[in-house]
């Protein structure tokens, strides 16, 4: 027994209680469920968003890949700038349609809108492939983490199974709405913690960011630019450019579009327009 | 106008990265690469910004087609 478990077994009967508590008052339905009601406002469509995005792998991939290959690294900033270029016409069009056709999931969208079944059924298995090495990289990492957290006391496989029946449990029950509000108290702590990290280690081992590059350079004067031999210019342009496409893959970022709620306009101004969800994948992310 | 608008990003993050792969000069304290970098996050902010500013579909009282409120 380690002062880790108390707090993380408090996390995870937290995350079971919070997506739980989520569905208050609520008549379940399908489209309660998977897209919210239609309901989401912009805040928490945000930090669904947020919560696909930074996952485990804004500590684990995201933290190791700088150490192990430098400037290589860089890419991870580039790829969602340019994603979301691309949903700027994107979005707003899928989400129209699906709102006004009443479409909860992609495979719907796909299937209403060109009529045919079968190409529903390409996008659907699309979707679970490129959702499995995903999935796998959020369980691994947050076996991982707990791992590491508990020192030990709870071994990877264990993690895992506990993480993802919580995560199915409240998915199971609260549908959308479990997977919006566990995002909001992940992404407070992620931010949290990254920029303390992000800030504090630098401070602490170098005296500045800056002084911490320097550091770096004096070392080994190529690591924080691009580098032979796997990893020069031409591997960095075609990874942000798959990367930004794939953005769009696996259901978990394209869902959210087909589901916002009522107000047709993109903008925000007074009202505001972002109404939105995505589906049980997401909230895997939101989750691990 | 506004699709124009859109091309800058891929230009800096994608098609001058073989000129930008480089370490110095350090700015701000960043390897020059990731300065670059950077600088277009904020950059394609900007730039979305003014095209959300200039598309006709988010002046006020604009309304879109096919939707019930």
């Amino acid at each position: 027994m380690n002062a880790a478990l108390p707090i993380l077994i408090l996390f995870f009967a937290g995350s079971i209680g919070l997506g739980v508590w989520s569905k208050r008052g609520k008549e379940m339905n399908l489209e309660q469920w998977s897209v919210g009601g239609r309901g989401f406002g912009s805040i928490i469509v945000f930090l669904l968003l947020a919560g696909e995005i930074y996952t485990t792998f804004t500590f684990l991939g995201a933290s190791g890949y700088p150490y192990s290959n430098g400037g290589a690294a860089f890419y991870i900033l580039c790829y969602g700038a340019l994603a979301y270029v691309f949903s700027y016409w994107l979005a707003p069009a899928i989400w129209r349609y699906g709102s006004k056709e009443k479409l909860v999931s992609q495979p719907d969208w796909f299937s209403r809108k060109y009529s045919s079944r079968n190409l529903s059924l390409i996008v659907t298995l699309i979707g679970v492939v490129a959702m499995i090495p995903y999935l796998q990289l959020q369980l691994t990492g947050l076996g991982i983490i707990i791992e590491e957290t508990s020192y030990g006391a709870i071994p990877r496989s264990l993690s895992i199974i506990l993480g993802g029946a919580a995560m199915a449990t409240y998915v199971v029950i609260s549908g959308i709405h479990s997977a919006a509000w566990n995002a909001v108290i992940k992404d407070i702590l992620v931010l949290v913690v990254v920029v303390f990290i992000g800030i504090y280690l630098p401070l602490h081992y170098f005296g500045g960011i800056g002084a911490m590059f320097a550091e770096v350079h004096a070392q080994d004067p190529t690591f924080l630019q691009l580098h032979e031999p796997v990893h020069d210019s031409g591997w960095f342009i075609t990874s942000i450019l798959l990367s930004a496409l794939g953005f769009f893959m696996c259901g978990r970022t394209t869902s959210w579009r087909s589901t916002r709620a009522s107000t047709p306009r993109r903008s925000g101004g007074t009202r505001c327009s972002c109404r939105s969800t995505s589906w049980c994948c997401c909230s895997c992310s939101s989750s691990a | 106008m506004r699709f124009a608008l859109a091309l800058p990003p891929f230009i800096g993050m994608l098609v001058l990265i073989p000129w930008a792969n480089r370490t110095d000069p350090f700015i701000l304290g960043l390897p020059f690469l990731l300065f670059w970098v950077v600088l277009w996050v904020v950059l394609t902010a900007v730039c979305m910004t003014i095209i959300f500013f200039l598309d006709p579909a988010n002046k006020p009282g604009a309304v879109e087609e096919g939707v019930t409120p």
